[in-house]
């Protein structure tokens, strides 16, 4: 007898379960109303565009039907037509390149400079609030700036480069594909440190001292230190600070139209931009949002990486 | 139980992050707001006629304002107010506003904007509402106003491109503006000396760029954009390969917009260059800036020059009889006497598509001359294409770069662009 009854549990605990389950139909009813505004904001503004969005990527939307309606269903044809041919699996590339390449070096720039302004020296602050000017400057401001510092007959960069002879002739930065991918990158990275930055210093500034201090008596050395304290304890914030960094160097659009607008022969376009293209250069809207659908399904494929980080790493 | 919530929860504010930073790259974020409080018109007894245009220049404002000025002076229960909305959202301004049915009874466009727009089914044929005579005008600039053979509005005046040529340079070299497309290619190379090249234009992507740039060589070749593998096109690619091997060109032109190349002509980097008479008052400024404009080189001399046109139009969108018949008396009134039209090209350094005006404008700002030499024999750049311009044009633009920047042979670049010419038109 004595044995059964933690066996059986159940007969105990179900009249427990019942007034809960009807307090929900009143105040759980009541609690979710105010849900609403949110959920309310989210169709209005998130829902109906990206459902827009699918919808005319599956119709053969041009300005014609846009304006008097009309636009026929077409199936996958935008899709299967916009990621056909050579210049989007390039500009697929492009995109790959240009994230890989700007979250590692903002990451890592941004990084040794939040572990500089943790450091204690004369005129933090004013460095660190000037460190910030990048951001506060528009992203079409930037771009022209360093599309004249890169300009092959009066830029800065050739002519620094020149004065220390390091090159005989002026380089054609933005002329060639690959260079002036590179240039977009620099750009994007010189705009993106200030954000890396601000947020892992908050990281550091949140680590609590004394772990140092433990970890100093027990002799460790600063890079023992940075591996087995600074990092861990920083996994959130540079799990936030990737994702945030990857979704917004993939929509970087800006940039690339004040640099070099896709060119030349469309070698320099990413994703973004040649969604851009598709939609307001040949008022191909079907094909423009198929474009600007798979960007979408990319940023959730690592949004979704992140959710699995955070639960896996940081619960 | 509670786990999940807080996932779900971190889901929805993830999709909706990624959204809110993605959306606006689809079509959707300019599908119809509504076009605005235009529409409080009719005060009292009086019938507002709206109008909506880009305009920014104070002399092209005066001259608006004057005309619309006289309009309701002789038509004393009319106002028309007028709405400027910037160049840079111009079309999607007005397709907005033609989504949601809502268009200003009087609307200038710019010219490739006129197929786009008449195909929607917005615009009022014109000749319905009343007598227009065509004939003082030129043909290239009509043609920007007729689409399907349906005549839209009429043309407001023309710019379009021409040689500048700094005239120190040539004296130096002992040359004289080169006529045709050899003289071109030798003059170019001779004029090349250290940092100096010889001649340049804006061959960068974007709109007012390459494929504007490139089509006075194109079609006075006999060319075609939707062609790229003809004759002409092959020939003008040729043009552009032969100028960047002996010098004449620098292949950096593949990134120079209009206002680098005005930029490297101002500072004495390239001699001859290809730009519009817009940057005439600036040059003006430049001190020891002696330039002359000639017209664009043929391939043989007697070749007809066909020049793109620039220019916008005004056109009548349908909205009730009364106010249609009142655009078009404003229009006639604007465009369609040597008056008005004088006062418009002089006020906006344009060449009237009105061709009895044109002495007139002419006379008081001798720098058109050139311009309005090529505008009587110029080419409306949607003539053949319609509303296929935008995306048929880029593809010959990506072309001239392939080839500028030596990425493609000549066969090459025209074989490709040929093949993507059929995809966008769906051959």
């Amino acid at each position: 007898m004595t044995s059964v009854e933690p066996n059986n549990p159940r007969p105990q605990q179900l009249p427990a379960l019942r007034p809960k389950r009807r307090s929900r139909g009143r105040t759980g009813w009541r609690r979710l109303w105010f849900l609403a505004p949110l959920v309310v904001y989210l169709a209005l503004l998130f829902g109906y565009p990206l459902g827009y969005s699918v919808a005319i990527s599956l119709e053969n939307v041009n300005l014609q039907t846009l304006v008097s309606g009309g636009a026929k269903f077409i199936g996958l044809a935008n899709y299967i037509g916009a990621w056909r041919g050579p210049i989007i699996w390039h500009t697929f590339f492009n995109t790959w390149e240009f994230t890989v390449a700007s979250i590692v070096l903002q990451f890592a720039i941004g990084m040794l400079l939040a572990i500089l302004f943790n450091q204690k020296f004369p005129l933090r602050g004013v460095l660190r609030s000037l460190i910030l000017v990048p951001w506060l400057i528009p992203a079409v401001v930037s771009g022209a700036i360093f599309n004249w510092m890169f300009s092959s007959t009066d830029g800065v960069v050739n002519a620094v480069l020149q004065g220390l002879h390091l090159i005989n002739s002026p380089i054609n930065w933005l002329l060639h594909p690959e260079s002036a991918l590179w240039v977009i990158i620099i750009t994007n990275v010189w705009i993106g440190i200030p954000f890396n930055m601000v947020l892992l210093y908050s990281g550091l500034q949140a680590i609590p001292k004394e772990l140092y201090e433990a970890a100093s008596i027990d002799g460790a050395t600063a890079w023992t230190s940075f591996w087995k304290i600074t990092l861990p304890n920083m996994k959130a914030v540079i799990g936030i600070v990737l994702m945030l960094g990857i979704i917004y160097t993939l929509k970087v659009f800006d940039i690339v139209m004040s640099l070099t607008q896709g060119g030349p022969a469309n070698l320099t376009q990413l994703l973004s931009t040649w969604s851009y293209t598709l939609s307001f250069t040949n008022f191909n809207f079907g094909q423009g949002a198929a474009v600007a659908n798979g960007l979408i399904v990319i940023a959730l494929f690592f949004g979704v990486i992140y959710l699995w980080f955070s639960k896996r790493i940081l619960d | 139980m509670k786990h999940s919530t807080k996932m779900s929860a971190k889901m929805s504010a993830l999709i909706a992050g990624t959204a809110v930073t993605l959306a606006g790259l689809s079509a959707v974020g300019f599908v119809p707001a509504r076009a605005g409080v235009r529409h409080t018109a009719a005060v009292g007894p009086k019938t507002t006629l709206t109008e909506m245009d880009w305009y920014t220049e104070p002399s092209q404002i005066r001259a608006i304002d004057s005309i619309f000025g006289s309009f309701e002076a002789s038509h004393p229960r009319v106002k028309v107010s007028r709405y400027y909305v910037p160049g840079t959202s111009y079309l999607s301004k007005v397709l907005q506003e033609a989504t949601a049915g809502d268009l200003p009874d009087y609307l200038m466009l710019d010219n490739p904007m006129v197929p786009d727009v008449a195909e929607t089914g917005v615009l009022m044929p014109i000749r319905k509402l009343g007598n227009v005579n065509t004939t003082p005008f030129y043909k290239g600039p009509l043609s920007e106003v007729v689409y399907h053979k349906v005549l839209y509005g009429l043309p407001v005046g023309n710019n379009t491109i021409a040689l500048f040529y700094n005239k120190k340079m040539l004296a130096d070299a002992h040359i004289t503006p080169p006529k045709t497309w050899n003289q071109l290619v030798t003059d170019a190379a001779k004029l090349t000396h250290g940092s100096v090249y010889g001649f340049g234009f804006s061959a960068a992507s974007g709109s007012g760029n390459v494929s504007w740039q490139s089509e006075p060589f194109l079609w006075t070749d006999g060319g075609h954009l939707r062609d790229p593998e003809s004759a002409g096109d092959k020939a003008t690619l040729a043009l552009f390969q032969r100028l960047v091997k002996t010098h004449g060109m620098p292949q950096a032109a593949a990134t120079w917009t209009q206002t680098d190349v005005q930029d490297e002509f101002q500072e004495g980097r390239v001699a001859m260059v290809i730009n519009g008479p817009w940057i005439e008052p600036e040059l003006n400024t430049i001190k020891g800036l002696s330039y002359g404009i000639a017209t664009i080189p043929v391939p043989k001399l007697g070749d007809t020059l066909r020049v793109p046109l620039g220019g916008e139009t005004f056109v009548i969108p349908k909205t009730n009889t009364n106010s249609e018949k009142l655009a078009f008396s404003l229009l006639t009134k604007m465009l369609d006497n040597t008056q008005s039209a004088a006062k418009i090209g002089a006020a906006f350094g344009y060449v009237p598509s009105y061709a009895p005006a044109v002495a007139q404008v002419v006379k008081q700002d001798p720098y058109l001359k050139v311009f309005a030499k090529e505008v009587a024999t110029a080419r409306s750049r949607t003539k053949f294409l319609g509303s296929s311009y935008p995306k048929v044009s880029a593809i010959w633009g990506s072309a001239v770069e392939e080839v500028i920047t030596g990425q493609m042979s000549v066969a090459e670049a025209a074989k490709t662009a040929e093949s993507q010419v059929q995809a966008a038109l769906g051959k």
